[in-house]
């Protein structure tokens, strides 16, 4: 008898009870810096179209960051592959972060280097979304987000070959991303953390 | 340089230029669906600029310069160039920075790597793109569409009613047990 999954594969929304937090701070006159570590998708677009905005889509999903992490490779070698494949324009520095999940897929040393390749690109009020796990016995489901609207996240699933996951709870991921510190978090029923973050570089 | 047709359906650039096509180009505006086409089998390496609408559906290397016409790269366009144009369609490939002054769209069949600078910007489902959006370029932050503002007062009375009750929420959307709680 096989047990139903955590979360239904063919699920379409996730409500979030936290991101609607961080959608306030759009109401400011100045251009924002969106960072979308994931893939474009449509729905996050026509979001964040109704605002005045930089919207960068990283795609680090599918970045051989997530291979040469089991390779031989140094944690520099490793930051300085992510700062190339980042290629923010000079000055950059983003007023928002979705990390998604994506944090689970990198292990502790590929973790310390997104950490650095990443740091230059903050301020001191830069806002960061992610998902990570209460307890290490937690599943991520193969899935990519996008935002249909500020309390909701569209869910679909991801195609192709899943990359090996490393979750890391809330404490691994301070000592490792330490260029965020955790503001709030949300435990959801599935057993995994939702939590905004605040930068400290 | 390029042969004019009305179709949809584009077909391979003539070899050999054509004086006509060009005094015919002058008076034909974005929306009147007159192109020149680039067909599959053509390899472009230099600029581009013009006054007429363009169908790329072979290779183009350099610098795409249309600025009140549109640029439509079909399925089997390659293009490895900045491309500045009222409205930009990508059902092919494009590496490079592109400015649509009007919109630009990206269909399912799209694969674009590069900055996108366009007052208005689609993205169909199934398309891929790597890069940067520059929403609203150029403009004073706009207000907020008026339905915009009701959804979000919603939200936030619905978080903090529910964080100060017993706070619900599910992956998936659901109703299911949770617990919320600050770190601060």
């Amino acid at each position: 008898m096989s047990h139903p999954p955590v979360v239904a594969p063919m699920s379409k929304t996730q409500q979030s009870l936290l991101f609607p937090s961080l959608v306030k701070r759009f109401a400011s006159d100045r251009r924002l810096s969106v960072l979308e570590i994931g893939p474009a998708l449509p729905e996050t677009i026509k979001f964040f179209s109704q605002f005045k905005c930089r919207l960068h889509f990283s795609a680090m999903y599918t970045d051989p960051v997530l291979q040469m992490q089991r390779g031989e490779f140094t944690e520099a070698e490793l930051a300085v592959h992510l700062t190339q494949t980042f290629g923010f324009r000079k000055g950059t520095r983003f007023d928002l972060c979705l990390f998604w999940d994506f944090l689970n897929y990198l292990d502790d040393k590929a973790l310390r280097a997104f950490n650095t390749a990443i740091k230059p690109y903050l301020h001191k009020t830069t806002r960061a979304h992610a998902f990570t796990v209460r307890t290490l016995d937690t599943s991520f489901p193969n899935q990519q987000y996008g935002i249909e609207q500020a309390h909701m996240f569209s869910i679909r699933p991801r195609t192709g070959t899943r990359a090996r996951t490393t979750p890391h709870t809330q404490a691994t991921l301070v000592n490792l991303l330490s260029s965020f510190d955790i503001d709030q978090g949300m435990l959801l029923p599935d057993g995994r953390l939702e939590v905004l973050m605040t930068a400290s570089p | 340089m390029f042969e004019k047709h009305r179709s949809s359906k584009p077909e391979p650039v003539s070899q050999q230029p054509k004086q006509d096509s060009f005094s015919a180009s002058a008076s034909a505006p974005a929306s009147s669906g007159r192109a020149a086409v680039i067909g599959p089998g053509i390899h472009i390496n230099g600029d581009i600029s013009g006054d007429e609408n363009l169908i790329i559906e072979g290779k183009v290397d350099g610098k795409i310069r249309l600025d009140a016409y549109q640029v439509d790269i079909g399925q089997s366009g390659r293009v490895n160039a900045n491309i500045t144009a009222k409205v930009i369609k990508i059902a092919g490939e494009v590496r490079g920075d592109l400015t649509g002054t009007e919109k630009v769209v990206i269909s399912r069949s799209g694969n674009v790597h590069g900055n996108i600078v366009a007052p208005r910007m689609t993205l169909e489902d199934g398309a891929i793109f790597k890069g940067s959006i520059d929403m609203d370029p150029g403009e004073p932050a706009k207000a907020k569409p008026a339905a915009a503002a009701p959804v979000k007062k919603t939200v936030e009375k619905t978080v903090e009613k529910k964080a100060t009750e017993a706070p619900k929420v599910g992956a998936a959307g659901k109703a299911s047990e949770s617990k919320g709680y600050s770190l601060n």
